[in-house]
């Protein structure tokens, strides 16, 4: 019900207990009583989903036609003159009679079960209950638990029927796999046979059930809640950021759960946000710093990595940074990832980068992007707007793959009848089925296609200006280009200069990324960098790789990322890795890329490290730390503020050498980099906090100078910001916290918010602005749909300006490259991200395990089936540039023509693709008897 | 059955007539005769005839089938479905239309929806009645080849399609709400009035008249005779004939077709016509004078006659239109415990104080039946089924969702109201006294 009276139209006045008071119109007695101060009893009713009115819980006496009776709060309105007592005797003995109820079948056995000490019917029951069950006979008796899927234990004898699972189930995440059986008291949650619920969302119902008869696997008899501390933060796994709190016991975290912000997660988490905290416990994690030790020569053969010390890495890492620049110049210098580090890391990192060595060589993206100077050109929709948008037009990715609780979000919208999708994606998504329209299109006929679709657009928003259309820009595989995606933003953007994007880019903090100077050619606050106009933004990792290869990359610095497993074409990322002079992995874990590291510098995690993140829709909200790192792994922060402290030592640095040149770049938007002190050389790094930075930040980027008057708001607001120059509506208001709606979370007051690790010291110095001025736009030639992009240094793109119109013209302009499938390779790749895939995130964590994706290539039956006869056969999937054996499905939802493999489950995928091609075509053979020979599995085709 | 020179047998003139169940049989009696006419009537004077018929539902509820008619909400889209979900322990009047006279309550169907406009019936039947569910699909079929179902019937341009559905074995499923969700396919979990009244929202969200098989199988008569000829029978309200399923400890139990109003408990037990009284010659007890839900009457109010009214006004109802015969060797506590079993079984579940109520009451009645009861049983007895049904009158409070949930305290508050005594002997004696 909307907290602004004064923004409702239609008001109701009642008597609230002898009080007179006003409710919305169409609001229910609990919702009314409960905004008026009034508390009343209840189970079933969770403000997240439709009212049932069945636990009875919440009876009150109201007047009506017939004299007062009792109705359930829950589920009637309040209508005009109503008379309601919640606390009247008969209502009174009403409420005690529905707990004395619920409990003669209760087993009672708190002391044993997860939900004591926050378990709504042990908190109901003392306050509204009898005090003393008079029941004596032998109770209802269940095997418990059994399990539901893998993280989900259900406790049939504590089950008070509530619905909230089964409703969730189906009305929330769309997939009626748990509902009642059975009647009377015999009636059970029950499960089918081949069908579990499936682990995106399961832990939700774990948290909404009142009861303890739902227990999550991971926090089974791990923690009671009166000795957790818990903290509220922010879910970095994907880029969408759901409110969550952190709970902790001893110092170790015990468990996650959702926390309602209305413009983000309504409560939900998924699974992989809520179970897989536990990364940071791994024992593969790496907890100190290590070098490789038997020479420098990179390639990962020589040597093995062993541990050392802070100082001994760093000061090897300067060594060869400063080598490479002195001998390559600075853009011998790459730096590959960084979305997983929080905005202030980001943005310390990106000084490091740009300003103290002067390399335009970062990018964050790994070639799974979108081009991040097309994003920001683009109107940005919030998560609340794309939900009240009459149309949805996705260009591609499955929401619930990237993004999950958006898909919920999304979801909701769309069955609730708010909103119409219209979806062009190469496979079938999740949100398919709720299609107005969903039209199977490969991405390379995307821009046709969209020509074709939108009329039945303009017809669902009633305009031609894209007014209450929202598009959601994500990539339907990562075996074609993202220039067509692109491209047919651009031309969407064009065509509908109303229509909202809301951008699908999965990865934790990547928004942050690109805002804050991790992303090539643009600087800090979306300015276009003049330096370098020959990175292609959001495809310079793949030039980075290609650029190593050829032996003219000194120094990678990869943080937290994996170009070898993780980049689109394994191939070049091992060439390129391999080629590198140096490669510095800042990490927590060993992956296929750090095989080719010379140094491994430890990081603190994220629920290790305070800090803010900003999410697709450009929202900030705080990530305050809950536990402690191990005692070397350094916030990323720390890390750059250290190794710019000791590069600045050196004469050539970037910092050094500009410090007292103009600020060539910086146009009248400001400057980057606050001038921090006044004489040359303090180009000011030696950080000491991360306020400081996020002071910084706001001081100096433009577009994120509100931050500064929000910050606080930031620390101690639920929702997080989301700044105005981005476009969107700001920072919505505060909630009631239901402590039934989602058990578990202690009162929000409690949490210990801080976001400081230190003192606010002022280490002085001045960082002076990024670069200098490019020359005229440039052609990247050696990418495919690169468009010759304006280089407008300097410019801030500010959707709608003339700077952002070039570049959506530029992307609308460039010529698409032809693409055919050869004889020999005659199947489409189509390789869509998946959220259970290979990465760390899942790998590395026990309470993940067994949920992981196996990587299959999945084809339509139609034709292909008979050369295989049977699902599960081992295929062999070649294309130019490599060739896999993999398990078959068969799935009637892909299109013929296509062979469908997840992009992240294992490297099946990558080994296939070539970025350098724009779409991947593939061949799918049964391994045959002479081909048998080949049993390794994966194999390079090197010719 | 009626003796001859009595009232006019309206719903089982066919039911000793060998093969009365096929459409020859219902056709050489005047069979589809009343839809004809009905066809040449407009809807609304059809609707006109049943409302002057007060002809009240035979359901449970007794609601006048005329007014449930006229509240139907108009939409594009409406339903007509009718309950032959008859569950209830004793309650057997709707099985023996449903065996006997198909035709009857098809033709009765046929000329509800020709009267509300509806296009689209449903009739839902206990899966359990085998052979009703056989018949009553048997005489669809003949209906549609006959042409008194389907598109035009009888030349006419009225269309109508009925679907005979079976129930999947739940009493629940009688409820009209929970009805409808089984009909939908899903769990007969009743829904919330309001605002789930079926002439509002009903099946598929869509405005449905629910009718019982009795009410609707009374159609052709009071179509062909006019609602005047029904009306004259009985007396205030309760017009009409209305069957009676009689049991329990009488001669003769059956289901007997009578006058509403006109006769009283007495005939049915005693008259020869009828239950031909008690069996072995005891003396009446108590008995149930609407079903399973209804508070029970003592042996002083035998002389009540069946009216919808007065009995109502007596704290009761004829409910389900069974009567159920107590004589002086019957435990009370026992019959208690036996009705409270059933309904415990058959509560959906969905709401808590049926779903665990009914279970606990059954236990403490079969505690107290079998020696175990205690002193503080009985009062809590009371209270239990006060925490259902506050107040525990009829027609009820409930704390329920349904009228399941009252339906429970209901023969317990009997007892208790009739024969504490009974209960608190069964206590002290630690044994039934009257095993
Ligand atoms: C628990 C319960 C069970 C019921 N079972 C039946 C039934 O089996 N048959 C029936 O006609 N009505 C049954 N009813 C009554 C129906 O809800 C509804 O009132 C009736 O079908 C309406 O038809 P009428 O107006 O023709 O009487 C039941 C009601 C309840 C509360
Ligand atoms: S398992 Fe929990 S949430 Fe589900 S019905 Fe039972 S009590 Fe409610
Ligand atoms: S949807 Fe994304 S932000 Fe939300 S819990 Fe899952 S991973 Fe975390
Ligand atoms: S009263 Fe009983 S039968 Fe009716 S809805 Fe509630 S649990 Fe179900
Ligand atoms: S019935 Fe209202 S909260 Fe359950």
């Amino acid at each position: 019900m909307p907290d602004d009276m004064a923004s409702a139209t239609e008001t109701v006045s009642f008597t609230l207990n002898g009080r007179a008071v006003v409710a919305v119109k169409g609001e229910k007695i609990i919702e009314a009583a409960e905004r008026n101060g009034v508390f009343i009893p209840r189970f079933c009713y969770h403000p997240r989903m439709r009212p049932v009115g069945v636990c009875r819980m919440c009876l009150v006496e109201v007047s009506g036609p017939r004299g007062a009776t009792l109705q359930p709060a829950c589920y009637v309105d309040v209508a005009e003159g109503m008379e309601v007592s919640t606390a009247s005797a008969k209502a009174s003995k009403a409420q005690e009679g529905i707990l004395e109820f619920l409990l003669v079948n209760h087993p009672l056995d708190c002391p044993v079960c997860d939900k004591g000490g926050e378990c709504p019917l042990q908190d109901q029951a003392y306050s509204y209950g009898p005090g003393e069950s008079r029941f004596v006979d032998e109770k209802r008796h269940w095997a418990k638990p059994i399990p539901l899927n893998e993280f989900v234990l259900l406790d049939r004898e504590r089950c008070i029927q509530c619905s909230r699972c089964t409703r969730f189930a189906a009305e929330v995440a769309g997939e009626a796999t748990i509902d009642f059986i059975s009647r009377g008291d015999s009636i059970e949650v029950g499960r089918f046979a081949r069908e579990m619920p499936s682990p995106y969302f399961s832990g939700n119902i774990v948290q909404i059930c009142p009861v303890g008869a739902l227990t999550a696997g991971p926090f089974r008899f791990v923690s009671r809640p009166w000795d957790a501390e818990q903290v509220e933060t922010t879910c970095t796994v994907c880029a969408l950021g759901c409110r969550m709190v952190v709970q902790s016991q001893s110092g170790e975290i015990s468990r996650v759960l959702g926390v309602d912000s209305d413009p983000v997660n309504h409560g939900w988490l998924c699974d992989k946000g809520r179970f897989g905290f536990d990364v940071i416990y791994s024992e593969e994690r790496i907890v100190e710093p290590m070098v490789r030790k038997s020479g420098t020569a990179a390639g990962g053969t020589d040597g093995d990595l062993v541990a050392s010390t802070w100082s001994e890495a760093m000061s090897l890492t300067v060594d060869r940074i400063a080598e490479a620049v002195a001998g390559k110049g600075p853009e011998a210098v790459a730096f590959i990832g960084g979305a997983r580090l929080a905005n202030e890391d980001q943005y310390a990192w990106g000084r490091l980068a740009r300003e103290v060595i002067g390399t335009t060589s970062v990018d964050v993206q790994i070639g799974d992007g979108l081009d991040p100077r097309l994003i920001f050109s683009l109107n940005r929709a919030t998560v609340d707007e794309a939900c009240t948008s009459k149309c949805l037009l996705s260009l591609g990715g499955d929401v619930r793959e990237l993004l999950p609780v958006l898909f919920l979000r999304l979801r909701e919208a769309i069955v609730t009848g708010r909103t119409k999708l219209v979806e062009l994606s190469e496979i079938p998504t999740s949100l398919s089925r709720y299609a107005e329209t969903a039209k199977a299109c490969t991405t390379e006929a995307l821009s046709g296609v969209l020509e074709e679709v939108a009329v039945a657009v303009e017809a669902i928003v009633g305009n031609k200006s894209g007014e209450g259309l929202t598009i959601l820009a994500g990539r339907s595989s990562l075996a074609a280009s993202p220039f067509y995606t692109e491209k047919a933003l651009a031309e969407a953007a064009m065509r509908w200069p109303q229509a909202k994007f809301l951008p699908l880019l999965p990865r934790g903090n990547v928004m942050g990324a690109l805002e804050l100077g991790l992303a090539p050619g643009l600087l800090p606050g979306r300015r276009m960098d003049g330096r370098n106009p020959g990175v292609a933004p959001g495809k310079a990792t793949g030039q980075i790789l290609e650029r190593a290869a050829r032996g003219e990359i000194a120094v990678v610095v990869l943080l937290g990322s994996d170009p070898a497993g993780d980049f689109p074409d394994e191939g070049l990322a091992m060439k390129g890795l391999a080629a590198a002079g140096f490669v510095v992995a800042v990490d927590a874990f060993e992956n296929a890329s750090t095989a080719f590291a010379d140094v491994f510098l430890p990081v603190a995690l994220a629920e290790e490290r305070d800090g803010t993140v900003t999410n697709i829709e450009g929202r900030v909200a705080s990530t305050p730390a809950k536990v402690v790192a191990p005692a070397m792994c350094w916030p990323e922060w720390a890390i750059a503020s250290r190794l710019a402290t000791e590069l600045q030592g050196q004469a050539w640095t970037a910092g050094a050498a500009r410090a007292a040149a103009p600020s060539g770049a910086t146009g009248a938007a400001g400057r980057v980099g606050a001038p921090r002190g006044d004489g040359p050389g303090s180009a000011g790094f030696g950080y000491v906090s991360r306020t400081e930075i996020l002071a910084e930040i706001a001081a100096a980027v433009p577009g994120w100078d509100e931050l500064a008057t929000v910050a606080g708001r930031v620390r101690a607001g639920r929702d997080g910001v989301v700044l105005h120059s981005f476009g969107a509506a700001g920072e919505s208001g505060a909630r009631p916290l239901d402590p039934i709606a989602f058990p578990g979370i202690d009162s929000i007051e409690k949490q210990g918010a801080s976001m400081d690790a230190g003192g606010a010291a002022d280490a002085g110095g001045a960082a002076d602005a990024g670069g200098v001025a490019g020359a005229a736009g440039e052609q990247d030639t050696s990418t495919p749909g690169t468009p010759s992009l304006p280089s407008l240094p300097g410019e801030v793109l500010v959707p709608g300006s003339p700077a952002a119109k070039a570049i959506l013209e530029a992307f609308v302009g460039v010529p698409q490259p032809d693409t055919r499938a050869e004889d020999r390779f005659p199947m489409r790749l189509s390789s869509p991200r998946v959220l259970f895939g290979a990465g760390q995130g899942v790998a590395m964590s026990k309470h993940l395990a067994g949920v992981g994706q196996e990587a299959s290539v999945v084809v339509n039956g139609e034709g292909v089936n008979e050369a295989f006869g049977l699902e599960g056969v081992e295929a062999r999937v070649s294309s130019p540039g490599g060739s896999v054996e993999l398990p078959v499905r068969i799935d009637p939802r892909i299109p013929p023509g296509v062979a469908m493999i997840p992009f992240n489950a294992g490297t099946a995928a990558s080994i296939l693709i070539a970025t350098g091609e724009p779409v991947t075509y593939v061949s799918v053979e049964p391994v045959s008897v002479d081909a048998a020979a080949l049993t390794d599995g994966m194999e390079r085709d090197d010719g | 059955m009626t003796p001859d020179g009595g009232p006019p047998r309206i719903l089982t003139s066919r039911v000793d007539l060998a093969g009365s169940y096929t459409l020859k049989a219902f056709l050489e009696t005047g069979g589809y005769e009343g839809l004809r006419k009905a066809l040449s009537m407009k809807p609304d004077e059809v609707a006109q005839e049943v409302d002057e018929a007060s002809l009240l539902g035979r359901g449970g509820a007794g609601f006048p089938a005329g007014r449930k008619w006229s509240m139907l909400r108009p939409a594009d889209t409406t339903y007509l479905v009718v309950n032959g979900d008859e569950s209830e322990p004793c309650t057997f009047k709707d099985h023996l239309l449903l065996e006997t006279d198909p035709h009857q309550l098809v033709e009765g169907v046929a000329i509800a929806a020709y009267a509300i406009g509806v296009e689209q019936a449903f009739i839902f039947i206990r899966g359990e009645m085998a052979l009703g569910l056989e018949r009553v699909t048997q005489a669809v079929n003949e209906a549609y080849e006959y042409g008194a179902l389907g598109r035009g019937i009888l030349g006419s341009g009225f269309n109508l399609d009925v679907v005979v559905h079976p129930g999947a074995g739940a009493y629940i499923c009688g409820e009209e709400t929970g009805l409808l969700e089984s009909l939908e396919g899903k769990r007969g979990f009743p829904r919330i009035k309001p605002p789930y009244f079926p002439a509002a929202i009903g099946l598929y969200g869509e405005p449905t008249v629910v009718n019982n098989v009795e009410t609707l199988s009374n159609m052709s008569w009071i179509v062909r005779n006019g609602g005047a000829a029904f009306a004259a029978l009985g007396k205030g309200r309760s017009t009409g004939t209305r069957l009676f399923a009689l049991s329990g400890r009488v001669k003769r139990p059956g289901v007997y077709e009578v006058e509403m109003a006109k006769t009283t408990f007495r005939d049915l037990i005693y008259g020869q016509e009828f239950g031909g009284g008690i069996s072995g010659g005891k003396e009446l007890k108590a008995f149930i004078p609407g079903g399973a839900s209804a508070p029970w009457f003592g042996a002083d109010q035998v002389d009540m006659p069946l009216d919808q009214d007065e009995v109502g006004a007596a704290g009761t109802m004829l409910g389900s239109g069974s009567v159920v015969v107590m004589d002086e060797t019957v435990c009370t506590v026992k019959v208690a415990w036996r009705i409270t079993r059933f309904f415990w079984r058959e509560s959906c579940g969905q709401c808590t104080p049926c779903r665990e109520g009914g279970g606990w009451l059954e236990k403490i009645l079969w505690r107290i039946e079998n020696g175990a009861g205690r002193e503080e049983d009985v009062d809590m007895l009371a209270d239990i089924c006060d925490n259902i049904s506050p107040g525990l009158h009829w027609p009820p409070e409930q704390t329920t969702i349904c009228p399941l949930g009252p339906s429970i305290p209901s023969p317990i508050a009997s007892v208790m109201r009739m024969f504490e005594d009974e209960i608190r002997l069964h206590v002290k004696e630690g044994a039934c006294p009257l095993a």
